[in-house]
Parts: C-alpha cells; structure tokens; sequence
C-alpha cells in the first residue's frame, strides 16, 4: 500500500537541490522517475520522487547551468581558451566537487585552481592549469578586495626620503592593501600571452619559478600584475607578513638571506633592493611611509 | 489585526521612479540623477567589497536615495539564517541610510551551498511559517523594514497544496513585513502556469505595496522567462495601472540586467511609468527626502 505523507520542506529542498545540480542523479531521475539513492527507500518517498515536474527540474537546471558557465568563462576566459570545449565539464564537476559557501556570485570562482589539482589527467596535459587558473582569479580577488580605496601618498615626499638613508632606514613602508604576490612553478604570465595570442603550446612544459605582483592601483581601482624577481617577492612578501619592519630591517633580511646562499655581492644586492624600493612606490605597491 | 508594518508604511518617504545600478549603465545612470529618482542596489555587490564596487555605491549615495534588493537572503531555506551576511547587509543599510530593504520569496541554499538562483518554494502551511519566522527574525537583526518580493518561476513544487496568494498573505501578515509587487512575474507567471493575473493582483494584501517592480521577459521554448532583457510590455504596463490604482506605492523600480538598449530607451520607458504616476499617484513624486522622513520610517 502507498503511503501519502506530506514531504517535509527540508526534503523537498534537499532532493531539488540535488536534482538540479547533480548530472548523474537528474539523469537516473529522468530516466527512471526516481533518483538512484532512493531506489530502497519508502514508498512515500518514492511518491514524492514521482510527483516531481520532470520538465521543471530540467529548465532550473540548465538556467542554473547557464549562469554557472558564464561565471566561469568571464572570470577564466583563457583557461576557457586553453581547454576549449572541457570547459563547460570542467565547471559543472568543480560545482558539484566545491559547491559554492559564499552569498557574492563571483566566491564561486574562488576554489577553482584548487579543484583543477585533482584533475589528474588535465595537470599530465597541462601541469601549469592550476596556476593559470589561480593567475586569472587573483585578478578578481584584488578588483573586489575589501580594504579601503587607499590614497597613495605624495610621491616627491616619498622620493625625497630615500634622499636620506639614515632616516629612510628607520621608516616603515605601508602596503598596497590590495595587494597578492605569488610564487609559481610555471612561467605563468607568458603562457597566458602565447595562448592569449593563439600560438601553439609545446608538448611538454619545462618549470621555471616565477613571481607575480598583483595589486589594485589606487588611482584607477583597475588590477595591475607585475613580475618580479626573487628578492623582491621575498622583500613584499616580508613586509606584508610583518607589517612593522623598517626599510632597514627588510633590506639586511634580504642581504643576508641572499648572501649566506650563491649570491655573494652585498653591493650590488643592495642596489637592487634600493631600485626595487623606488619601483614599488612609483607603481603604488607601497603606498605609504611611517 | 494591528500591523506595526502599516504604520512603518504611512512613513515611509516616496522615492518616486527609480533604476537598478547596474555596473555596465553606471555611468550614464549617474549622468541622469535629473530624470532618475532614485536607485535599488544589490547589496551582494557591494557588501564588504572595495575598489570599484566601493566607489560605484560612494557615487550613487551622493547622487541619489538608495534601497537594497537582495538575492541572496534564502528566506526559504531550511538552513540556519545567514547572520554574517544580516550582518553586512545591515552596515549597508546603514551607510546608505535605506528606507527599507528587499529581498525574493524563494530559496537559494542548501546545506551552505548556493545556487545563486531564485528558486521556488512549495505552496504549503509548512513553508509559509517557516518562511515568516525567519523574516521576523531578519527583519529584527537588520532593524529596518523588510519587503518580499513574488517571484516568476517554472515548476510546480512538490508539497504545494496552497494557491500563491494564499501563501503570500499569510507569510506576509506572520512576518508583518511588506510586499515588493513585481508585476512582471505576476504575468509571466500567468501565462506559464495559465492564471488571470487580475484576479491574482485582487488576492494579495496590496495594501502592504510599498515598491513595485516592472521589467521585461524573454521566450524559451514554450516558457516565458524573467530575464530583465527586453522592453517592458503593454501587458505589464496595463498590470502596473492596476495596481496605481488600488493601493498607495512609494517606489517603482524598471529592471534591466542585460541585452542593454541606448539609455535613452530605459530613460523613456521610466517617463511611460512617470506618466502613469502623476495620473493615478502623484502623491509619490512628491519627495520627501529629508535624513527627518528617512528616520521616521524605522519600526
């Protein structure tokens, strides 16, 4: 005998939500009218599962396809390019693998490079995916990024402090808020050029550590990306870890880290540091000095 | 039935004939503050959000009123309410000093997942008390008055055993919070699901109107979708003059998302709704827009 029970509002979420987002159980439900987990269950279950409106559950779901696409290609336009027609796959399983946790739309995104990890087969293909996705979202991470829109300071009055090197020792470089710096493996930068521009990828990817500066110019609101050297990603990466050293202090840290390893002339590493220095302040890397 | 909502309502300012801030029509949008009464923002894109977002919305406070209309509140999920996100929305508010705040009769999560879609709920006593705890409980953490507005959807939920207007009045009057009339879901969904959207119109509490929407839909199929993609049509402008004239509005509100014309066409189909304002209520281009008025909405 069947029995006629009411669903509870929790199960009738659950079961759509699963329904609309899952391929593997929409199909099983759309073959056989009832979803695959729920071949054992009750027979009140199963009365539900078959009062669902089949065309209904199709239409949400490609709606909520369609927009979970279009997210993805607006935010990873040249991972789109580089992977072609796997793309739309590749969303709809990072979906189900990494459902979005965040109320804003473009959270989404947010753990695409670490899904794309778990693609075995893709990373044999391209082992730089996952940081050619990363390199596309910090773009997003910094535009929307929730610091304040920080005015740099007056750049001659931080020209002229350099003018003095005891002074200039003893001040704190302020950085950029919206700021990201990254270490890669991979020469990520030029690969999104050469697929950017259509060129033809080698076979096989050699790795070549690489170091990216993202940051929000204060003047535009617009994303800059800049490659640096070692040193200097060491330097930024210092000063955002410990917001309170000096120029002084991030210097010789820089000196004698270099120093203690092949690199063994102080003079020129301090030169490259000091020009570093200088080119953070006139990009707006560091905004500021106290 | 005593209603602190409806006196909240007898306060609250007319902001008259307003636009969606959108990021692709900003900057004519801000160029138009003498033809454009106000703006509804959606607060999930600007919410903690800096650079661009945050000039965008520092623009529009100084320019124009501003109301929130939210997607992603999931009033109708099962799920714990979302605190952080009252939370944040609440600051929002209180930045831009909104008259009340807006969100859809739907859910849309599950578990802590998000579909980022405004999905339907079923029809039925379960939901709407479920649905009308909650709003009392968001309404109080934000401390502004909150309006719901009807959807447009395309499946019949299981478990529905209630008609929509039912379902409405009584979340409605349980939460005692107001109504955002879109009368472009109304009509698509009469043509979908085959229902006199008059006679629908006649079933709401239209008393607790505070703000209407009007948009434009698009076809797939058999189905008409809310798309906010198209010029609004005479059918809906028809269902907007229905309302004008039963019940008192402080806010319309032309939503357009995508598929965008010359702005001139959306500043021309705002003087079609003006027209049809200071015919049948010409109380709401009468603004009263003073910090006083805004404050005296507050429950």
């Amino acid at each position: 005998m069947i029995k006629v029970s009411q669903p509870k509002l929790n199960d009738i979420e659950n079961k759509l939500y699963r329904l609309w987002t899952n391929r593997q159980e929409r199909a099983a439900f759309i073959e056989g009218g009832k979803g695959a987990e729920q071949k054992d269950d009750s027979d009140s279950v199963d009365n539900f599962t078959k009062s669902i409106d089949g065309k209904g559950v199709m239409l949400y779901s490609s709606l909520i396809e369609l927009g979970r696409v279009d997210l993805m290609s607006s935010i990873f336009p040249v991972l789109k390019d580089l992977v072609g027609k796997q793309f739309k796959t590749l969303v709809l399983d990072y979906f189900e693998q990494l459902p979005p946790n965040h109320y804003n739309l473009n959270q989404s995104a947010s753990r695409f490079a670490e899904y794309l990890r778990t693609v075995e087969k893709l990373n044999g293909r391209y082992p730089f995916i996952s940081e050619l996705a990363d390199y596309e979202w910090i773009e997003l991470a910094v535009l929307e990024d929730d610091s304040h829109n920080l005015m740099r300071s007056d750049s001659k009055v931080m020209a002229e402090s350099s003018a003095d090197p005891a002074r200039f020792a003893g001040l704190k470089p302020v950085l950029n808020c919206a700021f990201i710096a990254r270490h890669y493996n991979y020469p990520v930068p030029r690969l999104l050029a050469e697929i950017q521009a259509g060129q033809k990828l080698p076979r096989r990817f050699k790795q070549e550590p690489t170091y990216v500066v993202v940051y929000r110019d204060p003047d535009t609101l617009d994303a800059r990306f800049l490659e640096v050297g070692e040193v200097a990603y060491r330097m930024l990466e210092n000063v955002k870890n410990n917001p309170h050293t000096t120029y002084g202090e991030l210097i010789t840290a820089a000196c004698s880290a270099e120093s203690a390893g092949k690199n063994k002339d102080v003079q020129a590493l301090l030169t490259g540091c000091l020009e570093a220095i200088d080119q953070f302040k006139n990009l707006a890397i560091i905004v500021a000095e106290i | 039935m005593s209603s602190e909502f409806l006196a909240a309502k007898a306060k609250m300012p007319n902001l008259g004939i307003g636009l969606g801030l959108r990021r692709e029509l900003a900057t004519q949008t801000f160029a138009s503050s003498a033809s454009i009464d106000w703006l509804e923002l959606v607060p999930e894109n600007y919410m903690n959000l800096g650079g661009h977002a945050r000039s965008r919305l520092d623009e529009a406070k100084s320019k124009f009123p501003l109301v929130t209309h939210g997607v992603n509140l999931s009033i109708g999920s099962t799920d714990p309410l979302n605190v952080d996100y009252l939370r944040s929305l609440s600051n929002l508010l209180d930045y831009i000093d909104a008259p009340w705040w807006s969100d859809h009769l739907c859910f849309t999560s599950v578990d802590g997942a998000y579909l980022h879609d405004l999905l339907p709920l079923p029809l039925s006593s379960e939901a709407a008390v479920h649905v009308a705890k909650r709003a009392r409980e968001a309404q109080a953490i934000v401390g502004r008055p909150m309006l719901l507005e009807n959807i447009s959807y395309y499946m019949h939920m299981p478990g529905s055993h209630v008609a929509e207007t039912d379902f409405i009045c009584e979340i409605l009057e349980r939460a005692d919070c107001g109504l955002l009339l879109d009368v472009n879901n109304v009509y698509v969904n009469s043509v979908n699901l085959n229902f006199d959207p008059y006679k629908f119109l006649d079933e709401l509490p239209l008393e607790r109107v505070v703000q209407i929407h009007i948009a434009g839909h698009g076809r797939s199929d058999e189905v008409l979708i809310d798309t906010h993609g198209a010029a609004v049509i005479e059918p809906v402008f028809q269902l907007l003059e229905y309302v004008l004239k039963r019940c008192e509005v402080k806010a319309i509100m032309l939503e357009r998302d995508q598929n965008y014309p010359e702005f001139e066409e959306i500043l021309a189909e705002l003087d079609q709704v003006r027209d049809m304002v200071k015919k049948f209520q010409p109380q709401m281009l009468n603004k009263d827009l003073s910090k006083n008025a805004m404050q005296k909405c507050r429950p």
